[in-house]
C-alpha cells in the first residue's frame, strides 16, 4: 500500500495527464457520428455566439460587395424560376395561404457569423436561433448549393454541422440517371470537394454532371443542388464508384443562408417509426 | 500590475486574438495544410516556478475555451494538456549549463533568443502534432499528419515571435 502511494506520488503529474487527456476524450467521442448527441461544447451559446456577432458586424463591411452580388445572381435566378409566384421572406418562416396547394417548405433567411473550413471537424454559427423557431436537424442552403444541417440552437444563435465536416452524410441523387449515392466529405476532400459513394458502376457519370439533393430524409427538398461532378475513379473489384464533386457553395466566402423548416416532417417521422 | 490580472489578460487576450484574428487569416491554395495557433503562448509565458497540476489545469481551461470558439469538443483541450505536460521536459531540453533565471517568465528578452526559438518551436512541433493526429485520428495518413504539423508549425513560430515584440515590454 505504501509503495503504491509513492509510485502514485512520483508519477502524479503523468497520472493528472491521463486524467485530464480522458475528460477530453469524452468530450471528443460524445459528439462523433449522430445529429441527435450534440456535446454542449460549441459555437452557439450566447457568450462565444455575441463575441462572433460583434465581430462580424464590424468585419461584415468589407465583404458587402460580394455578398450583395452573390444575392443579386441568386434573385435574378429565383425570379426566373417562380415567374408569378409571390415569395415573402421575412423574419418568420413565411407561406403561402392557398387551400389548393400546400407549402411544404418554409425558408428563414440567416446571417453566418463565423465558419471555419480548414479543419477536419469545420463549423458554421448563424445569428437565429430557438427565437425564430430554429430547431435541431433542419437543412441549411446557401445561394449557390446546400451548406449543412443545424445541430443545436440557443435564443440568438444556432450551430450547423457544415457539409465539410468529416460527419456529414447525406443521401444525394445524379441528375442525368437519377440513381442514389451518399455524399461524404472524407480526408482526402478539402473544402472545395466532397465525395459521392454508392453509385452503381454501370450507371454513366461524367465530369461537369450535376448532383443534387435526393429529399429522403426531409431535411432538404429534392433537387437542391450540392456539386458537379469533377472525376470518377472505378475502383477494380468493387461494384460502387466513387465520384469526386465540386462543392456548388463555396464555403470560404458564405455570408447568407436560409434555414428550411419542412411543415410535413413530424408525419413523415411518424411513419417512419411505425414502420419499425 | 498584479500578476493574477495580467495572466486572466493574457489568457482573454490570447484567445481572442486566435478565434478573430489568427483564425481568419487565409493561405490561399495551402490554407487546407497551414492552419496556425498561437494562443499556447499562454502556457508558454507561466513562469517557471509554476507546478505541474497548475500548469496542466490552466491549458486544459484554455484549450477548452478555444474547443467552445470552434466548436471542436475535447480537441484544443487535449492538444494543450500534452503540451502542458511536456513543457517542463521541453524546458530541461533545452536549458542553458548557467540555467535560467526562475523569477523571471520565459519570454524572448527573459532568454537567449535562440534558446527562446527552440523552445518556442519545440512546443510548437508537440502541439500542432498532438492536434492534427487526433483530428486525422488514423495513422495511415501519417504524412498529412506531418505536413499539416510542420506547415502550421513554421507559420506559428512566426506569428508568435511577432507577437512577443509586439507585446512583451523590454526590460
Amino acid at each position: 500500500m505504501n509503495n503504491l502511494l509513492k509510485f502514485i506520488q512520483k508519477y502524479s503529474s503523468f497520472f493528472l495527464f491521463l486524467g485530464f487527456q480522458l475528460i477530453c476524450f469524452i468530450f471528443l467521442f460524445s459528439s462523433v457520428n449522430s445529429y441527435h448527441h450534440v456535446s454542449f461544447v460549441n459555437s452557439s451559446n450566447i457568450i462565444t455566439g455575441g463575441i462572433y456577432e460583434a465581430s462580424s458586424n464590424v468585419s461584415g463591411y468589407f465583404h458587402l460587395s460580394s455578398e450583395v452580388e452573390q444575392l443579386r445572381i441568386q434573385n435574378s435566378y429565383l425570379k426566373k424560376k417562380l415567374t408569378g409566384h409571390r415569395v415573402l421572406i421575412g423574419e418568420e418562416f413565411t407561406s403561402i395561404d392557398d387551400t389548393s396547394y400546400l407549402q411544404q417548405f418554409d425558408f428563414l433567411h440567416a446571417k453566418i457569423i463565423s465558419s471555419s473550413k480548414n479543419g477536419r471537424k469545420n463549423s458554421i454559427t448563424i445569428n437565429k436561433g430557438t427565437e425564430n423557431n430554429i430547431r435541431p436537424e433542419m437543412g441549411v442552403v446557401g445561394t449557390k448549393g446546400i451548406i449543412g444541417i443545424t445541430t443545436s440552437s440557443s435564443g440568438h444563435y444556432t450551430y450547423i454541422k457544415p457539409l465539410i465536416h468529416e460527419d456529414f452524410i447525406l443521401e444525394v441523387v445524379h441528375e442525368k440517371s437519377k440513381s442514389f449515392g451518399f455524399v461524404k466529405w472524407t480526408l482526402s476532400d478539402d473544402w472545395k470537394t466532397a465525395t459521392v459513394v454508392d453509385i452503381p458502376n454501370y450507371v454513366e457519370v461524367k465530369p461537369g454532371d450535376e448532383i443534387l439533393t435526393r429529399g429522403s430524409n426531409g431535411l432538404f427538398p429534392m433537387g437542391e443542388m450540392v456539386g458537379f461532378v469533377l472525376s470518377v475513379e472505378d475502383i477494380p473489384g468493387e461494384v460502387y464508384l466513387k465520384v469526386k464533386i465540386n462543392l456548388a457553395e463555396d464555403f470560404s466566402r458564405v455570408y447568407s443562408v436560409q434555414v428550411i423548416d419542412n411543415v410535413l416532417k413530424k408525419e413523415f417521422e411518424e411513419l417512419k417509426n411505425n414502420q419499425n | 500590475m498584479n500578476p493574477i490580472v495580467k495572466y486572466v489578460l493574457q489568457f482573454i487576450v490570447l484567445i481572442l486574438l486566435q478565434v478573430l484574428v489568427v483564425d481568419q487569416i487565409s493561405f490561399g491554395y495551402a490554407s487546407q495544410f497551414i492552419i496556425p495557433s498561437v494562443y499556447f503562448l499562454f502556457v508558454l509565458m507561466l513562469p517557471l516556478t509554476v507546478s505541474n497540476g497548475l500548469l496542466m489545469f490552466l491549458a486544459f481551461s484554455i484549450g477548452m475555451m478555444v474547443d467552445v470558439f470552434k466548436s471542436t469538443p475535447g480537441m484544443h483541450a487535449s492538444a494543450m494538456v500534452a503540451l502542458g505536460y511536456s513543457r517542463p521536459y521541453l524546458l530541461k531540453l533545452i536549458e542553458p549549463r548557467e540555467g535560467f533565471d526562475v523569477l523571471k517568465s520565459p519570454s524572448i528578452y527573459s532568454m537567449r533568443k535562440n534558446i527562446y526559438l527552440g523552445y518556442v518551436s519545440l512546443a510548437s512541433l508537440v502541439f500542432h502534432l498532438w492536434y492534427f493526429t487526433i483530428e486525422v485520428m488514423r495513422f495511415s495518413d501519417f504524412h498529412v499528419i506531418l505536413l499539416k504539423t510542420l506547415c502550421s508549425s513554421i507559420i506559428s513560430v512566426l506569428l508568435i515571435i511577432l507577437t512577443q515584440y509586439l507585446t512583451v515590454k523590454r526590460k
